[in-house]
């Protein structure tokens, strides 16, 4: 066997050298070097984020993260039973009431911060056009003077409000406001969409062929950003007359604001003790609502992945994220970014 | 290592030009596509209309008549008409109505487009070689790749829900209408030939009176692929029972689902049972005569 050259075993020392000393350099940054786990959701805003909280820990931290699929409900189950995923970048509390009173309870899992700095916005959009053409028409209970605005072909010369697909919890919301509005005295018919994949081709249909239309929708979604949707003001929020509207035998529905979701990045409890430093950075981990939904949007008009849709999110809102880091961190994301 | 597929073309390049033209096709003819509908429209809700304005027991009547003028068998149309008052018990008859409204206005337009292409492929091998792909991609080709464009096509509702019915549902009558007349006894045809018949008599008078069992077996599958379909157009705006079946499964509803289900089942007989037995009277006819 011939020996090896002086020079070459001395390059293939100080590559290993280089190679492990940022390794260890970052992972004190990191704080553990336990494998963080990110749950990452089946919608795009979700997968989304995930994939930018991925990038800022492995780029910026040196922690080493994987990403592992779920769903609101079996992923707020298993962080319940098993502290596992560690961190759900958008976990929207109400649908997983039950669980998350559970795991408040055990103390296991903690809402590092609201996700989006509006919260989940659910209720009726017009496109941004229609609010222009419209000055008069702001808020949703200035619709019972427009209903000649959304008249369609096949509804009968009656303005038609594109309601909530069934079952979903929207549908008894949407319905009983519907009633308290009076808009059935009002020449409003209130179109049962059926599916979200429909309600959503037919807002894609009239905002493509820029006529207006008026529908339940929520926020933030690509389908906000990509057809620019404004959002019918609604009152303030009252959680009593609330209540009635979620009820499909409300006796007297009344006009009342939509609940602002709630929607947390949860973590997982033991990660706040074990990586104090990534625990502050999921503690500032918050997105406006109108920059995720234009990102989206962005990412369904160039049928792009989650990871290229949180890497364009990186490159072009540093304002936003560089807030929820310290500098330095911030210089080796960019360093990275620039890199690839 | 397994080697990935070297990328050939650019896919995303090519997909954004298919979007690209879609959506002009929107832009521009969305609205001139959905008043063309239209006539089809006001048909299907004249005969929701009807129906729903007659008093549940004139349509009761109604079905219990037909299925007897088909089947001469009182057993028979009893049944239907308790299975149609049981529609009725349950709670479902105006979304009964909804649903034959447009299985009744599918069917018509699958026998109004299916027969005459059905025809044609029978007297041309060309035709034939044509359409029997197309026929196979209408069949195979997974319902929600056209629902959603059709939505954005023509609008939600009926006529998509409709329209995408009727691709689904007029394979099989054009595949026996074709089969039928092919089938005909060729020394039949020779005799009549013989004879000096025109063309149209022949077809008119000979093969299609000959081929009418298996004409009416097409449309009896068309009609029991048309209900099929009512839980699927329901997702984009059709209403009926499939969308009692639709709000049951999404709120975990099992019993609303199971009862409107069973609706649709019921329903499924009732027009199983008229379309038999009318084939069935068309071929003892035949047997008779010949």
């Amino acid at each position: 066997m011939r020996p090896l050259p002086h020079a070459l075993v001395g390059a293939a020392a100080v590559a290993v050298l280089l190679a492990a000393s940022p390794q260890q350099a970052k992972a004190t940054e990191c704080g553990t070097d336990e494998t963080i786990t990110i749950a990452e959701m089946t919608w795009l805003s979700a997968s989304t984020l995930a994939y930018i909280a991925e990038t800022i820990l492995s780029d910026g931290y040196g922690c080493n993260v994987e990403i592992v699929p779920g769903d609101t409900v079996p992923t707020a189950t298993s962080m319940l039973s098993k502290s596992e995923p560690m961190i759900a970048p958008e976990l929207w509390v109400s649908t997983a009431e039950s669980i998350w009173v559970k795991a408040q309870e055990k103390g296991n899992v903690y809402k590092a911060a609201d996700i989006f700095a509006d919260g989940g916005q659910e209720g009726w959009w017009i496109p941004a056009y229609v609010a222009e053409a419209n000055p008069s028409l702001k808020a949703i209970t200035d619709l019972a003077d427009h209903p000649e605005l959304f008249e369609e072909v096949a509804s009968d010369g009656k303005g038609r409000l594109y309601g909530c697909p069934p079952g979903w919890g929207c549908e008894i919301i949407t319905n009983n406001l519907f009633q308290a509005l009076g808009l059935e005295d009002h020449n409003f018919e209130l179109f049962s969409p059926g599916s979200g994949a429909n309600l959503k081709a037919s807002i894609a249909r009239k905002a493509t062929r820029k006529e207006p239309i008026v529908a339940y929708y929520w926020g933030p979604t690509d389908v906000i950003g990509k057809y620019d949707l404004v959002r019918l003001e609604m009152p303030a929020y009252e959680p009593e007359k609330f209540i009635c509207l979620t009820d499909p035998d409300c006796a007297d529905p009344q006009v009342t604001g939509w609940k602002p979701g709630e929607v947390a990045v949860a973590v997982v409890s033991e990660l706040r003790e074990k990586a104090p430093n990534v625990a502050a950075f999921l503690s500032k981990f918050t997105v406006p609502n109108e920059v995720i939904s234009a990102e989206l949007a962005w990412g369904d008009d160039n049928s792009a992945s989650p990871e290229e849709v949180a890497e364009h999110f990186l490159r072009n809102h540093p304002d936003v994220w560089t807030a929820w880091v310290p500098a330095a961190v911030a210089e080796r994301v960019k360093a990275k970014l620039q890199q690839d | 290592m397994a080697e990935s597929f070297p990328d050939l073309i650019d896919t995303r390049a090519l997909r954004k030009t298919i979007d690209g033209g879609f959506e002009w096709v929107v832009v521009n003819f969305g609205e001139t596509l959905e008043i063309t509908f239209l006539p089809v429209l006001r048909l299907l809700n004249a005969i929701e209309d009807l129906l729903v304005w007659l008093p549940w027991f004139a349509v009761l009547g109604l079905f219990a008549v037909l299925v007897y003028s088909a089947s001469r068998s009182w057993k028979a149309s009893t049944a239907v008409a308790a299975m149609l008052f049981t529609l009725g018990v349950l709670g479902l008859w105006e979304a009964a109505m909804a649903t034959v409204a447009l299985m009744l206005t599918a069917t018509l337009l699958a026998v109004l487009i299916g027969l005459p292409i059905g025809i044609a492929m029978s007297r041309s091998d060309r035709m034939r070689t044509v359409m029997l792909p197309v026929l196979d991609v209408m069949q195979t080709l997974p319902i929600f790749v056209y629902l959603i464009p059709f939505v954005m096509l023509f609008g939600p509702g009926k006529i998509p829900a409709l329209l995408a019915t009727i691709v689904f549902a007029v394979p099989p009558m054009i595949r026996l209408t074709d089969l039928g007349i092919r089938q005909v006894d060729g020394e039949v045809i020779e005799a009549v030939t013989s004879f000096g018949v025109t063309p149209r008599q022949r077809l008119l008078s000979v093969q299609i009176p000959l081929a009418l069992p298996t004409i009416m077996a097409g449309i009896n599958q068309t009609t029991m692929m048309a209900l099929s379909m009512v839980v699927i157009a329901s997702m984009i705006g059709a209403g009926g029972l499939g969308y009692q079946v639709l709000q049951g499964i999404q709120r975990l509803e099992v019993s609303r689902g199971l009862i409107a289900g069973l609706g649709i089942v019921f329903l499924a007989i009732i027009f199983d049972r008229i379309a038999q037995s009318y084939g069935r009277r068309a071929q003892r006819h035949l047997h008779l005569d010949s």
